[in-house]
Formats: C-alpha cells, structure tokens, sequence
C-alpha cells in the first residue's frame, strides 16, 4: 500500500511538472560579429595599429525563461579580444546579466539586472546597446506596484555595470536609487475610457550615492534628481513636456563645478492619414548624470538625453551623425510628412511621399562666474569648485553645434520600379562634436539617389548613389595647411559612393558597394572604401560575411556615439532567436 | 488613493531630504594641494610616492594640457608624485622628431591603450584596465597618496661627466611581508627637450617637452627581485651601469627607480634622482 502510495504522489507530481514544463516557454538570441584584420597601408593601417590583434570577437548570448507569473533570464557575453573600435575593457567572457522577476498584475518585484527608463529618461534610464559595447544596467532591484488601473508605481535600487568589474560593496562606484509614478487618466476614469481627450502625468525622483575621497572638492555624496512630466491629446493632437532638475553634480566631466542641472523636452504632433507633423524643443543644461563623479565619456551614465535630429541611415550622411551634449544644448526639430495621394498629376499612379525635415542645435548661453581680473575659462563648464556660469532659461547660445536639413521623396515608379531621393544640408561642429579642437566645421551638401527594381516575383536589384561636397576640399585647402593637423582632415573632402545590392526571395543577398574619399585635402587619405557582402537568411537566423575596408567614423544610437576606426579586412556576422 | 497619494508624496519627500547634499561655498576644501601624507608624518614614517605616467604623443592636440596638469598634480602634492612622459602610440611622432621608445611601444601595447593622452597612476589596475583619462588623475591620485608605503626605497647616483658612465645603486626594504614576486626598474628620464608639438593653437617647434622617458637600465619590466614571500625588513641591494646616450642632456636627465609587483605590474613604491 505504501508503495502504491508512493508511486502514485511520484505519478502526480511529474504530471504536476510536466503541465509546468508544458506552459514554460524559453525564448532567446545569439549573435556572434568576428572580423579578421589585415595590414592596408594605404588606409593607414600598419601591423603597429592592429598590435597583433588579428581578430576581433564579440559575442552574446541570452535566454529568458517564462512560468506562469515568473520569468527568468541569463545574458552571456563574449569579448575575444573586442572588435576594433570598442572599448578595450570589455575583453572578458562572463555572465553579464541575470534576472529573475514575479510579476501578478498587481504587483511586480524583479531582482538581478535591471533595464528600466523614467519617462524619457532625463533622469534615470538603463540599457544595452549591442552596436556601442554599451550596458549601464542595474544589479538590485526593482519593484512594480499597480494599485489601481492608470497608475504604477516604480523603485528601484542597485550598482550599474562597469564592463566586467565587480559589484562588491567596496567597489568604488556608486549606488543608485530611484522611484517613479505615473498615472494614467483615461485608465482610472471610465467616463474619460474611450475620451478623445487623453491624458497622463508622471513623476520621478533619482538619488546617488557615492563616497566622497576627493581630497580636493567637497563632492557631495548624495545627489538627487526630480523629474515631472506631462502628456495630452485631444484627437489627431498630441502634446508632451517633461522637466528635470538636478542638484549640484561636480565631476570630472563638468570640470568639477557646482552649476544645477535642468532638462527640458517639448513636443507637439499632429497626425492624420498622409500627412504628419512634430514639433519638438529641448534644453539640456549640465545634465551628465553619472553614477561615478570620476566618469568620462559614457562611462556609468544613469540618464539618458534624446536626441531629436533626423536619423540618416545611408553611408554618407551618416558620416557626420550628431552626439548629444550633455553640458549643454538648445535644440528644436520640426519634421513634416505628407502624401500625395495616388492617382493625381504630382502624386502619379502610386502616391508619393514628401518628409520634410529640419533640426538645428545650440549651445545655451553662459554667463560665466569671474574673479576679478580673471579670462575666459577654457573649459565649457567654466572654472572648477566654482558655480561655473549662469545661464538665462530661454536665450540661446551663439556657438551652433549643428544643424540638418532635409527632403526625402519616396515614389513607386512602376510596379517595378521604386525611387527614394534626398537631400541635405549640414552644419557640424566638429571641434565640439568630436571633440577635435581647432577642428573647422563642416558645410557639408549630401544628395542620395535609392532605386530599386523588382526583375521577378522572387528577385531583386537595388542601386544606390550618393555625394557629399564638402566646404573643406582639396581644391580650397593646401596640403601643407595640414600638417600637424591630420587627425582632423580625415574624413573631410568630396566623397563619392555607390552600392549594387541583388536579393533573391528573402533568403540571399549580395552586394558590391564603395565609398571614395576622392576630395580629401590630404592626397594619402584620397582611398577607396570598398565592401562586398553576402548574406543569408533562413527564419530567423541571419548569416553575412563582409569583406573590404571600413572608414573611420561614428556610430551613434540614440546621440550616444562611439569612434570607429578605420579597418580592413573580412567579417561575419550571425544572429538568430528562437 | 487619498492614503496612497499621501503615501507616494511622503516617499518623495522623504527621499529628497536625505537624498540630496547641496554643497555651499566653499567647493575646494581647504588645505588641499598638501596631499595625504605631505605633513604631520613622523621624520622616520615612509610616505608612499605616487607614479603618474603620461602617455603622450607629439602629434596629440590635447597632450599639452594634459601634460600641464601632470605638472600641476606634482607641484601640489610636493614632489611625492613622480611623473614620467612616455611617447606612444599613433601620434607620437613628428617626423623627424621623434621621442618614442621600445619600451614605451611595449608598455603602450601591455596596457592596450588606443589614444592620447592616457595615463595610468601607479599602473594599478580599476576596473579591468590601467588607463586613467586625465581627468581622473587628480583623483586617483589623491587617492593612491593616502595608501600605506609598503616598501622604502634610496638610490645612489654617480656619473662621470668625462666618459658619461652613470652607475645606479638602488635599496628596496620591504616594510610588511609580501607575498608575490616583485621587480626593480631602473628608467632614465631627460627633462625639457625641446622639439615639435601639435597645440590647439597649432604647430609649435619650440615647445618645452618635460620629464621624457628615454630608456631603462634594466629592461621594459626590470629585474625581478624575489621568488619566494618576502619578509619584513628584507632588503634588496642592485646595481647598474650604463653609457650615458650622446643624445641625452646629462644636466637635465633623472633616474626613476620603482618597485612593482611583478605580475599585476601594480607600482608599490618610486623614487626620483638628478644623477648631476
């Protein structure tokens, strides 16, 4: 009897299991990008740059498991050594990220790492960028509460990553904590349910804490943030602002001075079937929110400021992509859309679509704080363990950081045929942006033509054309006027490209594409920048093998950039989920 | 949701009291610039030298400033901070002008660095690398300046003007017992050349280049000085000589002498001698 007893609570218990196991579901991705490096002097790639490092590895892995109301997950990663261009400090194998989060509708609690944002995250936001070798997120905590419907309230604490170093508590970094509510109007009112009127208001408020050893500042050791934000909506309409404030925040990339920090993001849309528009204002004052005073560059970054320019996707204007200044910005963006509809004179048989696009970005006024007798301080934030400058809320600084316009058309010629142009006027203050002093700013015209061509149901070709002229070039600047100066002539010059891209189905494609750097006032950086691709997809795994050289440039995701230098060489890239 | 607001506005607020430290004037505490150790020390306590090295480039636009404030870190904390100037990596050299160094190549290449200015501060390692952005020296050093001295080092320099032979001789007492193996490095270093530098304000061929690494005595990594622990109050004697380089201003050149732990390369102690 007790055996049979036995037996049967073993028979129930892995059914019990089994009907687990059968509703778990585990999802997940790998990628793995390697790239072999070869000597190509002619692009300035000698066996002292590549220092032995033949091949570059990055690679990932994560799978996330779910049952019921639990979910959990584990990201790998791999950096053997780092690709070219990413930071040297991320060379390491290890787990990167785990997680395991509960979550009953009600109430939510997750513990391991954390990628969270607070509205747009001026004052709190935690993410990873695969393409940036980026990844602030949190080790801690995080707890979701939803008391009623419309509002959710948010906490989170813990220590963010800083490549692969350690989250002991003697760590020197610091802790960051933080709690958001939002609430959502339409949601808690059933009489405003199915309003046109919308509406949600949310609020913020972000500290830090590291311990001061600076022997030379006060610092202080606990820095808080708040943050309030506000959106509407009647109809087609939509409005949304949201204002941060920040405490005093000396650090090593504000020069150490004691000047508050603001944000604020404006924004107004109106959108309608063919046709869109959006108007966005931004000021960002002294907002580097970092969880280490010591931090350069992106380094511990706990906010996040959104760009709002137009993001180029094409080679040549993504030459110069602008970086977001966190010491300071006045920026506006307005962007239209529209459509002719089908069947007119100037929309022709398929309808065409026009956007219209133009932002430009300042830097704000400063007045800055001087002792008597005192010169201008050479650094933008003024002069450290000082309040730095003051600066009046709405003027705008004289010194412009950059500024695109642009005009997209996309057309369906024919059925087989589909044409997308455009052009685009560039400022781009290099000196600021890359931080390159002396640097002239470029004046940069980019026109692009896109066209493509449908030869069967299954097969395809695409051409692309492209140009850039340059206020910079070898017929206005004498060589001998760079000497000295050649980090900043790199790129500048008339450049020239074209690429040739032939698909078959959704499974292959190749393409043969090169950029000419033909008006380099440099003769030596007069190169050609050719790639040839194959790829391959099947489902979702994803398989391309280029080979050829890659310019030295930017890549920027969100106005966060990072420098990619110049390589040579063959790569290959897969990716799948499952 | 009267109790819930009540709530939400209690946490904030609560936060925000004790989550915020608004600094008054004066910013700069007082008494900064002495360091850590720089008075008050008994006249027989070993303080702790700190070595700064910049690694700079001729070619590097925001090299001078950085180098400045190199100057400035060691002028403020009286000397205790060595600094040494290795020429590296894709802009240091001019040509003709050259400053770079085998050495430097291979410390350049050990520590991965990929740009100028970059220093490292003691060569110890935060965060799975060594190098410092110039920013953060003031700090690390502030910091490094207030560790223990765990080794005590004195250096006898004689150098004979006629033939240019420079002899060395460098004490190292360990104050603790020490586990790992430690090297000795014997570098010379030639302050004020002067020669080309790329500036923001452009190409300046007489500018001042201080405290340039030109060599070491006894190879990249230097000698390594134990194989077993060590123990409290060991002493290490060593000795070299050299032919001083034609090259070199005898008048303006230094020896550098530092104890490392030879397998994290982290710099326990440094010294600084005029060898005229």
């Amino acid at each position: 009897m007790r055996r049979f007893l036995l037996s049967l609570a073993l028979i129930l218990c892995a059914t019990g299991l089994f009907a687990q196991v059968e509703n778990a579901q585990v999802n997940g991705s790998f990628q793995v990008d390697g790239q072999y490096y070869q000597v190509d002097e002619a692009i300035g790639i000698t066996q002292e740059n590549i220092k032995g490092n033949k091949f570059g590895i990055n690679g990932f892995g994560k799978i996330n498991y779910s049952l019921g109301n639990f979910t959990a997950g584990i990201r790998y990663e791999a950096y053997l050594p780092p690709m070219s261009g990413f930071d040297t400090r991320l060379q390491g194998v290890g787990l990167a990220n785990y997680y395991a989060s509960y979550d009953n509708g009600t109430i939510s609690v997750t513990l391991g790492d954390i990628y969270d944002q607070f509205g747009n995250g001026f004052i709190f936001r935690t993410y990873e960028e695969w393409s940036l070798g980026f990844d602030n997120s949190l080790r801690g905590m995080r707890v979701i509460y939803r008391p009623t419907a419309g509002v959710t309230l948010k906490a989170v604490y813990g220590k963010q990553r800083f490549y692969w170093a350690s989250y002991a508590a003697t760590e020197s970094r610091g802790l960051v904590r933080g709690i958001d509510g939002e609430w959502d109007l339409n949601q808690s009112f059933k009489a405003m349910n199915d309003s046109k009127f919308r509406a949600s208001v949310g609020g913020s408020f972000v500290s830090k804490y590291q311990k001061n050893t600076n022997s030379t500042y006060n610092i202080p050791e606990n820095v808080g943030a708040f943050d309030g934000r506000v959106n509407l909506g009647y109809g087609r309409f939509a409005f949304t602002t949201e204002y941060a404030y920040k405490i005093n925040d000396p650090s090593a990339f504000n020069n150490y001075t004691y000047h508050e920090g603001q944000a604020l993001l404006s924004s107004l849309s109106y959108s309608q079937k063919g046709f869109g528009a959006i108007l966005q204002v931004k000021r960002v004052d002294n907002m580097s929110f970092k969880s280490d005073y010591k931090g350069v560059k992106n380094d511990l970054d706990i906010n996040f400021i959104p760009p709002i320019n137009y993001t180029h996707t094409h080679s040549l204007p993504a030459i110069y992509t602008y970086a977001t200044q966190p010491l300071g910005e006045m920026a506006m963006q307005l962007q239209v859309n529209y459509t002719i509809p089908k069947k007119t004179i100037l929309g022709g048989k398929y309808g065409t679509k026009i956007t219209l696009d133009f932002s430009q970005v300042n830097d704000i006024k400063r007045n800055y704080i001087l002792e008597e007798g005192q010169e201008a301080p050479t650094h933008i934030s003024g002069y450290d363990g000082t309040l730095g400058y003051t600066s009046p809320f709405f003027a705008v600084g004289d010194r412009k950081f950059f500024h695109d316009f642009n005009i997209e058309i996309e057309r369906r010629l024919s059925k087989k045929w589909k044409l997308i142009a455009q052009y685009i006027n560039l400022y781009y203050d290099m000196e600021t942006i890359e931080n390159h002093p002396g640097a002239e700013v470029v004046k940069a015209n980019i026109g692009f033509v896109d066209l493509s061509y449908r030869i069967t149901s299954k097969q395809s070709i695409r051409f692309e054309l492209q140009h850039l002229w340059d206020n910079i070039n070898k017929s206005n600047t004498d060589e001998s006027a760079t000497v000295g100066h050649e980090d900043v002539y790199k790129k500048r010059g008339n450049w020239a490209a074209a690429l040739v891209e032939y698909s078959v189905g959704a499974k292959w494609f190749v393409s043969l594409g090169d950029k000419y750097n033909y008006g380099n006032p440099i003769a030596d950086n007069r190169d050609h920048y050719y790639t040839a691709s194959v790829g391959y997809i099947h489902e979702s795994t994803r398989i391309v093998l280029t080979g050829g050289r890659q310019s030295e440039g930017m890549v920027c995701v969100g106005g966060v950039c990072r420098v990619v230098p110049a390589s040579s060489g063959v790569s290959l890239s897969i990716t799948t989920s499952f | 949701m009267k109790k819930l607001s009540f709530i939400i506005a209690m946490a904030f607020l609560m936060m925000g009291v004790v989550a915020c430290d608004i600094i008054e004037e004066p910013y700069k505490k007082e008494n900064n610039g002495g360091g850590g150790n720089s008075g008050g020390e008994t006249p027989d306590q070993v303080v702790k030298h700190v070595l700064l090295e910049d690694y700079t480039g001729v070619r590097c636009v925001n090299c001078p400033a950085a180098g400045q404030l190199a100057l400035e870190i060691q002028e403020r904390y009286d000397h205790k901070v060595v600094v040494l100037s290795v020429h590296a990596g894709d802009l240091a050299t001019f040509p003709p002008f050259n400053l770079k160094t085998p050495e430097g190549d291979e410390w350049w290449n050990f520590f991965s660095f990929q740009q100028n200015p970059i220093g490292t501060i003691n060569r110890k390692m935060v965060n799975g690398g060594y190098a410092f952005d110039s920013p953060s020296w003031e700090e690390a050093v502030a910091e490094a300046i207030q560790e223990e001295a765990t080794v005590d080092m004195s250096a006898e320099v004689t150098y004979n003007d006629a033939n240019r032979e420079l002899k060395v001789d460098v004490a190292s007492k360990f104050l603790a017992e020490m586990p790992d193996t430690y090297s000795l490095t014997v570098c010379i270093m030639e302050d004020s050349i002067v020669g080309t530098q790329v500036t923001p304000e452009g190409n300046i061929s007489d500018y001042v280049h201080r405290h340039v690494f030109r060599t070491t005595m006894n190879g990249a990594w230097g000698e390594e000085l134990n194989q077993a622990a060590v123990a409290p109050e060991e002493e290490f004697a060593k000795s070299y000589t050299a032919t001083l380089n034609e090259a070199y201003n005898a008048d303006q050149c230094y020896i550098i002498a530092y104890v490392a732990n030879a397998g994290t390369k982290e710099v326990l102690q440094v010294i600084e001698k005029k060898i005229k």
